[in-house]
């Protein structure tokens, strides 16, 4: 019968074997990499919060504390050297986006919801395949008019163009996926049981790399924005105009 | 001279952030054989030298972007799988048509070594026929030997769903081997 045939197939064994046969030629990189960085400034660790902070960047502080254990369960030092100099005064990770605070505008200030894709939509199901792992999705609002899931997999996106709405989700990660630049105070934030961020005004938006690396040809300038952690997946809600209209609709997204 | 090499990934990370460079040779060391592995067997392979050696100088960049307490390891190997992946992204085709291109079986050498170099071309061309995300999963977990956990960082992904696919591509690749008697005959070896 074929169901005693094929069980008579240890595929893990087989994967197994097959591991131990595949020989990869050996390389000694040490001296070819510690030639390229040796040269470089030490990786920068960047500093705690800056300590000239004021009332407002203590109470953010305190209150990231908080946060930072309950839902990250980590707290991220923070460095001299930083994508946009010595300006920055505060830098932290939020589930898989880092925030950093600068003193200065984002250098445009038209804000557009990038809500239309130049890329085919996807049904739910076929980009939670994609992206590997089950979308939320925010009963309160109708079905999207788009779909869409960034080229490496790691970002789905719901827009409601009539709206002009657009709901990101990503899985947090060791290393954040997304660069936020605000010269504003954010504000922590309820949403239902899950910790949230509020941004109030234009900030920078950019798209990390694994390594680190800004992707400044997709960055853009966004407008306010509802960020938040449901779980594993970090979620960010754009276009919704005031907070409480954010949370109404965060709040039914299941 | 301090033993480095006795100390723990998040010494050593802590120690390279502080200034001390050579501590990162004791990384680069460590992590050499797998990120070769990584590289040549997701996307990159007769460029795995290459590939590897880009990843290292890349994550010795973003060190200040690691977050602390967090494994290392996993951390490494997603920046190599992405190196690796963009080497390819243009080539993505090739890829699918030969895996682990540049990595070559053992040479057939006795009539048992054949017989057994055959087994492993097939488990090969099974693997090598399954979907992109199952193929990667089940090269994560029984090439790379990385955990379930691991798995998922170093793809994206959740690890409910590395489990899932591991499931689905280890029944695809029992059927497509189940089609040959070979390794019915061996099966028991």
């Amino acid at each position: 019968m074929a169901a005693d045939r094929t069980n008579a197939i240890d595929v893990e064994r087989e994967l197994r074997l097959l591991a131990g046969s595949l020989v990869v030629p050996a390389a000694d990189l040490v001296d070819a990499v510690m030639a390229r960085v040796v040269a470089e400034p030490p990786p920068a660790r960047r500093p705690r919060f800056a300590t000239a902070a004021g009332a407002a960047g203590a109470w953010i502080r305190t209150r990231w504390r908080a946060t930072a254990l309950v839902v990250l369960g980590a707290v991220v030092a923070v460095g001299a050297a930083t994508p946009v100099g010595a300006a920055v005064a505060r830098w932290f990770t939020f589930g898989g986006v880092e925030v950093v605070h600068t003193p200065v505008p984002p250098p445009s200030t038209s804000v557009a919801v990038a809500t239309s894709s130049a890329a085919p939509g996807l049904s739910l199901s076929a980009a939670a395949g994609r992206v590997g792992f089950t979308p939320h999705v925010p009963a309160g609002l109708p079905a999207p008019d788009t779909i869409t899931v960034s080229p490496d997999d790691r970002v789905m996106s719901m827009t409601w163009s009539e709206s002009g709405l657009r709901l990101d989700q990503f899985l947090g990660r060791p290393s954040p996926l997304f660069v936020k630049k605000s010269y504003q105070d954010i504000e922590f934030v309820e949403v239902g049981d899950d910790q949230g961020l509020w941004f109030d005004g234009p900030h920078e938006l950019v798209y990390l790399d694994p390594d680190g690396s800004e992707r400044r040809e997709t960055a853009r300038t966004a407008g306010r924005t509802l960020l938040w952690i449901d779980g594993s997946v970090t979620l960010r809600l754009e276009g919704a105009g005031s907070l409480d209209r954010a949370l109404d609709i965060a709040r039914t997204v299941r | 001279m301090e033993d480095l090499g006795s100390l723990g990934d998040a010494e050593l990370v802590a120690r390279v952030c502080a200034g001390e460079t050579a501590a990162y040779a004791v990384v680069v060391r460590r992590y050499t054989g797998i990120a070769l592995r990584t590289a040549a067997f997701l996307g990159a392979g007769a460029d795995a030298e290459d590939v590897a050696q880009e990843a290292f100088v890349k994550a010795y960049r973003a060190l200040g972007r690691f977050r602390p307490g967090s494994a290392f390891r996993p951390w490494l190997l997603t920046i190599v799988t992405h190196e690796a992946r963009n080497r390819h992204r243009s080539d993505r085709r090739r890829r699918d048509r030969e895996l682990l291109p540049g990595v070559d079986l053992p040479a057939a050498g006795p009539e048992e070594l054949a017989e057994v170099g055959e087994r492993r071309a097939l488990a090969r061309h099974a693997l090598a026929g399954l979907p992109d995300e199952q193929r990667d999963v089940l090269v994560c977990r029984y090439l790379l030997e990385l955990d379930e956990r691991e798995t998922a960082e170093v793809l994206g992904i959740a690890p409910g769903t590395v489990k899932s696919r591991t499931s689905r591509g280890l029944k695809r690749m029992r059927s497509a081997l189940s089609a040959h008697s070979a390794l019915e005959v061996g099966g028991g070896r």
